[in-house]
């Protein structure tokens, strides 16, 4: 039915627009601010989403590069993660994307199948990238993007709370699924009132790790691979922890989602959860005390441990931008410069240039230390990196989340929950 | 306002008079005790915020009660400063298009207004309805369309997108407001000023104007407040940070990932509901000067 | 002013008339009819100086999104993929396929029945409150304005835990009567609730615009009613409720378009999804999610024109309806 052309795409909204430029050309003076190209100055605009720490170690990484590279002006776009789509896409839609611009994986593939991403072979070394990780940002050997780090899914231990309820943490090189349960359970049943032994996680890579340990990878070519019946286990396990206590009801189960400030471990009001390693320092943080990093349990018949190294993000170029050269210089110095290195840690990940890690080790904060040696630790277990997703998988999370949400409330069966979940995502995938 | 009490007071012996003041004092008591108790299940929320900005950013969370145990003025001190600019900045961006949409809805809307309610002309009630159906698609819809037509005219990260359009009566809502007010006027004022041989202009200017006040201010008020409080299309037209409005800089302080600054948003929050408290307060007393306090008394 | 005052309206004092006697009929003379016809056409013509920057507003600014938004809704207009036309398509897809779009759409609508009527009853009665001279008046009314202000903040995501959650302000009340309550924001049963409650909370504009048509009504009325001998509860019947009611009807008319399109309370207090288990996704936010997470924006487009003419046509039958209730004084 859609048998338009990219070019059809792009002009009719233009066109429509025109119209009312023409009636208000009296008052539709000037060029749009922020790419004046005077002087043979190039300005790039570069887009990111995050707080106002990355903010403020991203410019002055920036800063940097600005004196190195006279003749090019960055003019940063940043906005929080819920309204950066939002704008990214009105302005992709519009004709007016970033010349750099950040994005997670599960929205690489469609972007860049939607023709919006430059090729960067030859506009950024990868030289010094970890190979593996790399892989991830292309699809169908075109590099569309450059990781900028990475983190993996593990289990995050509040050592306090176990320490008063005269637990010991588990090993975790041999715990199974049941083993979290018990202990869990146990935890909340040993401690005071309002604390709980972890709480739920609806994240997808805690499924993906789930099904890896069965053989199953989550996505194929544009649809779900992972099986009805795994999800179905899924979400009874999600289930059964809270029928036997070892989280919260569901209601509080709900209200306490994933925000990382707010949950159980970083309150002190629970002894562990899932989250991805670049979390912990926050989760450090809030709770004051020491959190540990555990591997993912899983059963003993496991055929691998299903960790895996997650790209954290990607640095890409606009594919309309007259800038790429230009724009292939600032990624390249973001990912392969030891100062931008420096300057920006392990805030986007933990970098995956060999010799910026090296010579940013030792200045690390605490918790990317111990991430860091929790990554070597599981080196040579984990999964490869996942590839660049289908399309749609970005709606993945909220569609998992929801169908959970059904269970937990017992509107389905966890059977029925995944049934409908698979159908739903094939039809959001492509 | 008629008052009760003088009326009440003539004719009427001391011990009866003080037997009278004395219910009503007591009614007035506990009408008070009523509204307080009730503002502050109201404002608990407020309260919960702004003990939060007083708190250690680390304790936010931890900490349940709503008197902090200690108090620290660094959440406001790290907030003002922690974004590319000192909080002022965006302060004065957003007071610029907050202005700007005030005066702009003012003038525009007013005027609208006039012809809608007092005057005749072919279509009106077409056009009126052209008018309200504007207010109803959602905004998401149109975002995109707006934007390409705003970069065409090479308005993106400038204020005019988002002052412009109030000067051409966009928002209808505050048309249909003063539509309503102005048929509330009985309309024996502007005929005695027509027999008198006044224009239509100087009927909208000495009598409808200076008669709407609690319009005026409604508008200005209600403009002020949702101007400021407005995100998603300062988010989409302003994506220099330079440019930066309070509700785009506020949510910079948050990261669903994680590492959100928390204390200083609550802090920063606090302080953005100053100019738009503060605006409220000025405002309020227009709000309630309208026939009732004007010269017809 | 001065012309003013020398012609103060004549007021009935029972009962304001409803609707004086329009205009006398027209004259019989052909002189009088062109004089008539004269004085007509340079009121349009004075009224269309008058609508001279909305008409302008309305082409240049005001209509191109808004027809550029209907015809994507017969497109499969995605945000980054290849599109094109599919007719009525999208609107099949709406009522027959998308079971979503069928929850939003209750979801709404339930919102929208219970908490516009409260919040305006709310609004009123303290408005009404307000306006009998308690002392300390402006105190009070900032003070209950105060919630509007802080209703569409960011920040309002964590308050309302802190009232609904489970460790909240309402279970510790709940408390005192030895009622242990969950967490009602997490309960899919009990979530939309909630943000009734917050819709009611935010009662402030409603409030403010009922105490401004308040101060609207001459204080001759109530004078000439008072000399009469109709006690309080008549003049409140007979006085003020029917010169309010062009207020109560401009409430109800934008509280019913404002409560169809609210967005922005759900999308920050249940994280942007509708979560738990899509009982607060609202009619507004599901259009959202198809246009700026699924990128569809021509379904995204289709949904947002639904609403317009749900929309429409219930303001449409709210004005047919108001001929019964609401009364002008310019009539």
């Amino acid at each position: 039915m859609t048998t338009h052309t990219k070019r059809l795409t792009r002009r009719v909204l233009p066109a429509l627009a025109v119209v009312g430029a023409m009636t208000l050309t009296a008052c539709g003076g000037g060029d749009s601010g922020g790419d004046g190209s005077d002087g043979g100055d190039v300005t790039l605009r570069v887009a990111w989403w995050g707080s106002d720490e990355r903010q403020r170690i991203t410019e002055e990484a920036i800063a940097k590069f600005e004196e190195q590279n006279e003749g090019i002006k960055i003019q940063p776009e940043y906005s929080t993660f819920d309204a950066y789509y939002d704008q990214l896409t009105t302005q992709v839609a519009s004709n007016d994307a970033p010349d750099v611009f950040a994005v997670e994986i599960r929205r690489l593939g469609e972007l860049a199948r939607g023709g919006v991403m430059a090729d960067l072979d030859g506009l950024v070394g990868t030289d010094d990238l970890n190979q593996e990780l790399l892989e991830s940002g292309a699809i169908d050997g075109v590099q569309y993007g450059i990781p900028t780090g990475a983190n993996a899914f593990a289990v995050m231990a509040n050592t306090k709370v176990f320490e008063d309820a005269g637990i010991d943490l588990p090993d975790d090189t041999s715990w199974t699924w049941e083993d979290y349960m018990e202990l869990s359970a146990e935890l909340t049943d040993t401690t005071d009132s309002g604390l709980y032994g972890t709480q739920i996680s609806n994240n997808d890579a805690f499924l993906k790790i789930f099904a890896a340990q069965r053989g199953e990878a989550f996505y194929g070519e544009g649809e779900l691979a992972v099986s009805e019946e795994t999800v179905t286990d899924w979400f009874a396990y999600q289930l059964e922890q809270i029928d036997e206590g070892a989280t919260p009801d569901g209601p509080r189960s709900v209200e306490i989602g994933e925000n990382v400030e707010t949950s159980l471990v970083a309150t002190n009001t629970g002894a562990m959860g899932m989250w991805w390693t670049n979390q912990l320092g926050t989760l450090t943080a809030g709770s004051g005390e020491e959190v540990e990093l555990l591997r993912m349990p899983s059963d003993a018949g496991a055929q691998t441990g299903g960790m895996f190294l997650q790209p954290t993000m990607f640095w890409t170029v606009s594919g309309n931008s007259a800038k790429q050269e230009a724009a292939g210089k600032l990624v390249d110095f973001l990912v392969n410069d030891p100062e931008a290195g420096a300057i920006m840690g392990s805030d986007r990940g933990l970098p995956m240039n060999s010799s910026v890690l090296d010579s940013i080790r030792d200045g690390l904060p605490e918790a990317d230390v111990k991430s860091l040696a929790f990554i070597d630790d599981i080196s040579d277990e984990t999964d490869v990196p996942p590839t660049a997703l289908p399309g749609g998988a970005g709606e993945i999370p909220n569609l998992l989340k929801r169908y959970s949400e059904e269970v937990y409330f017992e509107r389905m069966t966890p059977q029925e929950a995944a049934a409908a979940f698979i159908t739903e995502a094939n039809s959001v995938l492509s | 306002m008629t008052n009760n009490r003088d009326a009440k007071r003539t004719g009427l012996n001391d011990t009866a008079m003080a037997r009278v003041l004395l219910k009503l004092r007591g009614q007035k008591l506990l009408t008070h005790l009523v509204l307080i108790l009730f503002g502050l299940m109201m404002l608990y929320p407020l309260l919960w915020m702004i003990s939060s900005s007083l708190k250690p950013e680390e304790i936010i969370f931890r900490e349940q009660g709503l008197i902090p145990t200690s108090i620290t003025f660094d959440n406001f001190v790290n907030g003002w400063n922690a974004l590319r600019h000192p909080f002022s900045h965006y302060l004065f961006n957003s007071a610029v298009i907050t202005a700007g949409a005030v005066v702009g809805n003012l003038l525009a809307c007013s005027l609208a207004a006039y012809a809608f309610a007092r005057l005749e002309f072919p279509f009106k009630k077409f056009w009126f309805a052209v008018m309200l159906g504007t207010i109803m698609l959602p905004l998401h819809v149109v975002l995109v369309p707006q934007y390409i037509l705003f970069s065409e005219l090479g308005w993106i990260n400038t204020f005019y997108p988002l002052i412009v359009p109030k000067f051409l009566a966009t928002d209808a809502f505050f048309i249909f407001l003063m539509v309503q007010f102005i048929r509330t006027l009985p309309r024996d004022l502007d005929e005695a000023a027509l027999i008198d041989g006044a224009g239509h202009w100087r009927i909208f200017s000495r009598i409808i104007i200076p008669l709407s006040t609690p319009a005026l201010a409604t508008t200005a008020i209600f403009t002020f407040i949702w101007t400021w409080n407005d995100f998603l299309s300062q988010l989409i037209f302003l994506t220099n940070p330079d440019m930066h409005t309070v509700p785009v800089a506020l949510r910079t302080f948050l990261d669903s990932s994680g590492d959100s600054s928390w204390g200083p948003m609550f802090a920063m929050s606090v302080i953005a509901l100053g100019p738009i408290f503060g605006f409220f307060l000025a405002g309020q007393k227009y709000l309630v000067r309208g026939i009732a306090t004007s010269g017809l008394k | 002013m001065t012309d003013i005052q020398e012609r103060p309206p004549q007021a009935d004092a029972e009962k304001p008339q409803p609707a004086a006697a329009g205009r006398p009929p027209g004259g019989v003379g052909r002189e009088h009819t062109l004089q008539i016809r004269k004085r007509r056409r340079k009121e349009a013509l004075i009224a269309h100086l008058f609508l001279a920057p909305w008409f302008v507003g309305l082409i240049a600014i005001t209509s191109i999104p808004l027809l550029a938004s209907l015809y994507l809704s017969f497109t499969d207009y995605h945000l980054i993929q290849d599109w094109g036309w599919v007719g009525f398509e999208n609107y099949r897809t709406m009522f027959t396929e998308d079971p979503r779009f069928l929850k939003a759409l209750s979801n709404t609508t339930i919102y929208v029945v219970v908490s516009v009527p409260l919040q305006l009853a709310f609004a009123l009665a303290l408005a009404l409150i307000l306006d009998r001279g308690v002392r300390g008046l402006p105190i009070y009314r900032s003070i209950y304005y105060l919630p509007s202000l802080l209703g569409s903040s960011v920040a309002i995501a964590i308050l309302w835990r802190k009232v609904f959650g489970a460790d909240g302000l309402f279970n510790e009340f709940l408390g005192f009567f030895g009622y242990e309550g969950t967490s009602w924001v997490g309960d899919p049963s009990t979530a939309l609730g909630t943000l009734v409650v917050l819709n009611v909370w935010t009662f402030g504009s409603p409030m403010v615009i009922f105490l401004a048509g308040l101060r609207q009504i001459p204080p001759s009325y109530y004078e000439a009613a008072s000399i009469d001998g109709a006690g309080k509860m008549r003049q409140f019947w007979s006085i003020t409720l029917p010169l309010l009611t062009p207020i109560i009807f401009f409430n109800l008319v934008l509280q019913l378009i404002g409560a169809f399109q609210s967005f922005t309370q759900a999308y920050v207090v249940s994280g942007g999804n509708g979560s738990p288990a899509d009982s607060t996704l609202f009619y507004t936010m599901y259009v959202y999610q198809k246009g700026f997470n699924s990128f569809q924006m021509g379904y995204a487009s289709a949904m947002a024109w639904v609403l317009v003419l749900i929309i429409a046509v219930l303001t449409a039958v709210n004005f047919m309806m108001s001929k019964y209730w609401v009364f002008y004084s310019d009539k």
